[in-house]
């Protein structure tokens, strides 16, 4: 079964990246197999008529585990009615409607709006027949906007917070050095007086 | 004066040395003889080493030595070889007796008495005394770990570092003892009878915890007597549904896309033993109304070693099962015994399984006085290898259990982590042929991105294979060698994967958690013969110790390779 579902899917994969364009590279791999033909099986069936064996793939898939707040992601889904429209959603929040290709897939991009909290944001594609299937991305945290003005766009590390420390250890030992020197050539100068 | 002084220490440092290898020498053939129950021998070998060690220590107590080792840093190997002689004087004082009496009592000749019967009683009695040793080891593991680890002379380090890795190996072996010690005697019914599921997997179909449960018993224990009642196929489950939950990260991995509430064969999805063990014994509460108090899983590579102590098993048929064949024919040629699709030639075969794995049980059971000490050292191979794990019922024995590799847990570590762990997805049996690599490379113990490398190899031939090896379910078509594998690999708590490449693209990937790690999921096929290469970009943080890799139980070996500095917890 698993068989099929992949061949299907690395042709669904390949199929929607050059139809409709999408921002996903045609170098991804169709990775859930080879690039095989198409093979018709209902990946998951709807009511779950069939006990999972072997295990099949209802899950949404994406081209990343996380992402910065805002950025925008591809994400791929399997167990559709050919043609039907399948929302995609993320709780309330309604992100994208497209048609499931031929083989029942769907490959698209999606982001998440800029203002929802960090953390895991679980991804729902809905068909208009019902089917449904899940999978979860997160969104990394925001940096505060006074930390980004003082340290550009990179977070502040432990090494670079290290620099102006290891600098004033320089200078306090600078320091030192010069007042010993300082000390013995005036003990030398007692001693010779 | 100070030359002579010199000269003095020089000498009593080469016999104090001597001592101590005669000392470690003895304490292994005191080991070897306790095995062998030569109490005299091991008793006499005993009272040598602690003479030896009390040696070690006056030779580098005198004034001289004391002198001469409180010199700020040139006396530092001096200050160390003293610390050490005076820690394993320690040892020998505070631990040997102990432990000595224990393995007095663990005897495996008087304890595995054969025809499925262990004396609890010699088991309870050594609780004591090794706990005792346990802490007298613990203590000077602790001394050793401080005082002058770091001297100048690189070869008195090297010496003390090889004595802490002893001290701390011996810990964990006595530790180990009190552990089943303590819980073998409540687990095997001293008070009252036990049942337990016994699930024994095909890791030609893997699963994460290492293969698909295909047969089970049901294994009684009263008294320290132990058999078998009652032996089965999956097929008996057909049907039986378990109420247990664990939280949402495991809903969400296993109730939607493996149906382990209800689907008895991927219920050893999780690589973590104590979620399928208590699948599996709902799913028998509720089938057949019988409550069990724990449950053990393990797979025909164990079965193999057990062999290897008891000797050869003979099945109806006249096949003959060794430690060197085990694995072969109940994971390969008995697909070729039965080839077919049919449901007489899959009930025929189920029934063959049954029958071998009812075998080998017998054949263990009554055996196991044969060679004792043989079947001991099989146990813990399988042990150690994750090929023999246990769950008890009873939560305070769970948590005991816990802390030991025998409860088959996926760790919740936050040391660096990457976990490989495959379920098949083709319902085929050919992950007997898979091979697999790990590397895991990281050049900071700070936070750093680490790159991870599975490769997977499927070793079937193109032809050849019976059809019920090669063909998916579903698919009806003829035997090709067409593998696929849900792929997981599972992250560092707290690690953000960056990317992932199969053989240089980018590929669609699930994400998970399990314990704490996230999980990385994906299903990869491969053709006979074929390889695929996955490149995993992690952002780790920083590191809290050395990298943990646990390897899943499958037939073939994995090659793991770890690259990382040696990082503090």
């Amino acid at each position: 079964m698993r068989g099929l579902i992949a061949g299907r899917r690395a042709a669904a994969v390949a199929g929607v990246v050059l139809a409709i364009g999408v921002n996903a590279s045609p170098s991804y791999a169709a990775h859930n197999g080879d690039h095989g033909r198409p093979k018709p099986w209902p990946a998951c069936p709807h009511g779950h008529a069939r006990l999972s064996y072997p295990p099949r793939s209802c899950h949404v898939e994406t081209d990343r585990t996380s992402v910065p707040p805002g950025a925008r992601f591809n994400v791929f889904g399997l167990g559709f009615r050919p043609g039907e429209q399948v929302v995609i959603s993320s709780g309330d929040m309604r992100l994208e409607t497209v048609a499931a290709n031929k083989d029942g897939a769907v490959l698209t991009s999606a982001v998440l709006p800029r203002d929802v909290g960090a953390g895991a944001h679980t991804l729902t594609m809905t068909g208009s027949s019902g089917n449904r299937v899940q999978g979860v991305i997160t969104v990394k945290p925001q940096l505060a906007a006074s930390t980004r003005a003082a340290h550009g766009s990179l977070p502040f590390s432990g090494p670079a917070a290290a620099i102006p420390l290891a600098a004033a250890g320089v200078m306090m030992l600078a320091s030192g050095a010069v007042v010993m020197s300082m000390v013995r050539r005036r003990r030398r100068f007692l001693v010779d007086g | 004066m100070l030359l002579a002084g010199a000269i003095w220490i020089v000498v009593t440092a080469l016999l104090a040395r001597s001592d101590l290898l005669a000392a470690r020498r003895e304490a292994d053939e005191a080991k070897a003889a306790l095995l062998h129950g030569d109490v005299t021998r091991a008793q006499a070998l005993a009272a040598q080493l602690r003479d030896r060690a009390d040696g070690a220590h006056a030779r580098t107590t005198g004034p001289a030595w004391w002198v001469a080792s409180s010199v700020p840093w040139v006396g530092g190997p001096l200050a160390s070889i003293r610390e050490v002689a005076d820690d394993l004087h320690l040892l020998a004082h505070n631990a040997l007796t102990p432990a000595m009496n224990a393995g007095i009592s663990l005897d495996p000749d008087k304890v595995i008495l054969g025809h499925g019967h262990l004396d609890l009683t010699r088991i309870s009695a050594a609780a004591a005394p090794l706990d005792q040793a346990t802490k007298a080891v613990a203590a000077v593991a602790h001394r050793l770990a401080g005082g002058h680890t770091n001297t100048w002379l690189g070869a008195v380090d090297s010496n003390r570092t090889t004595v802490v890795n002893s001290v701390t190996k011996l810990q964990h072996t006595l530790s180990d003892g009190v552990l089943a010690a303590k819980l073998l005697p409540p687990m095997l019914g001293a008070n009252g009878t036990r049942n337990y599921f016994v699930g024994f997997e095909n890791t030609a179909e893997a699963r994460g915890l290492g293969g698909l449960p295909g047969s089970y018993g049901i294994l009684t224990a009263d008294h320290g007597y132990v058999h078998f009642t009652r032996f089965g196929s999956d097929v008996d489950l057909n049907g039986a549904t378990a109420s247990v939950s664990f939280g949402p990260d495991w809903r969400a991995r296993y109730v939607g896309t493996y149906e382990v509430l209800n689907n008895f064969v991927n219920t050893t999805a999780s690589p973590h033993f104590p979620y399928d063990a208590a699948l599996w014994l709902s799913m028998w509460q509720r089938k057949f109304g019988q409550h069990l108090d724990g449950a053990i899983a393990t797979d025909p590579t164990a079965l193999g070693y057990l062999l290897g102590a008891t000797g050869p098993v003979t099945l109806s048929d006249g096949q003959q099962l060794n430690s060197s064949n085990a694995v072969q024919v109940l994971e390969s040629s008995v697909y070729a015994k039965f080839p077919q699709l049919t449901p007489q030639a899959i009930a025929a075969r189920k029934n063959y399984l049954v029958a071998a794995a009812k075998a080998i049980a017998g054949h263990v059971t009554d055996g196991a006085s044969t060679n004792p000490t043989a079947l001991v050292d099989a146990l813990k191979q399988a042990v150690h290898e994750h090929r023999l794990v246990v769950f008890s019922e009873r939560s305070n024995e769970e948590a005991q259990l816990a802390s030991s590799s025998l409860a088959g847990e996926l760790s919740d570590t936050t040391q660096p982590f990457a976990g490989l762990v495959i379920n098949n997805a083709a319902s085929g049996k050919l992950d007997y042929y898979l091979d697999r690599s790990l590397t895991y490379e990281r050049s900071t113990c700070a936070a750093t991105t680490s790159t991870v490398t599975v490769k997977l190899t499927n070793r079937a031939p193109s032809t050849g294979l019976p059809p019920y090896v090669t063909t998916t379910i579903g698919l009806g078509r003829g035997p090709t060698g067409v593998n696929q594998d849900q792929v997981s690999l599972y992250l560092t708590h707290g690690a953000d994967l960056s990317s992932l490449t199969v053989d240089g693209k980018k590929a669609f990937m699930q994400t998970e958690q399990e314990r704490g790690h996230p999980v990385v999921s994906l299903a990869v096929r491969l053709q006979p013969g074929q390889s695929k290469t996955l490149v995993y970009k992690v952002h780790e943080p920083r590191a809290t110790g050395p990298v943990v890799a646990p390897v899943q139980p499958l037939v073939r070996p994995m090659h793991v390779d770890l690259r990382s500095p040696s990082c503090a917890a």
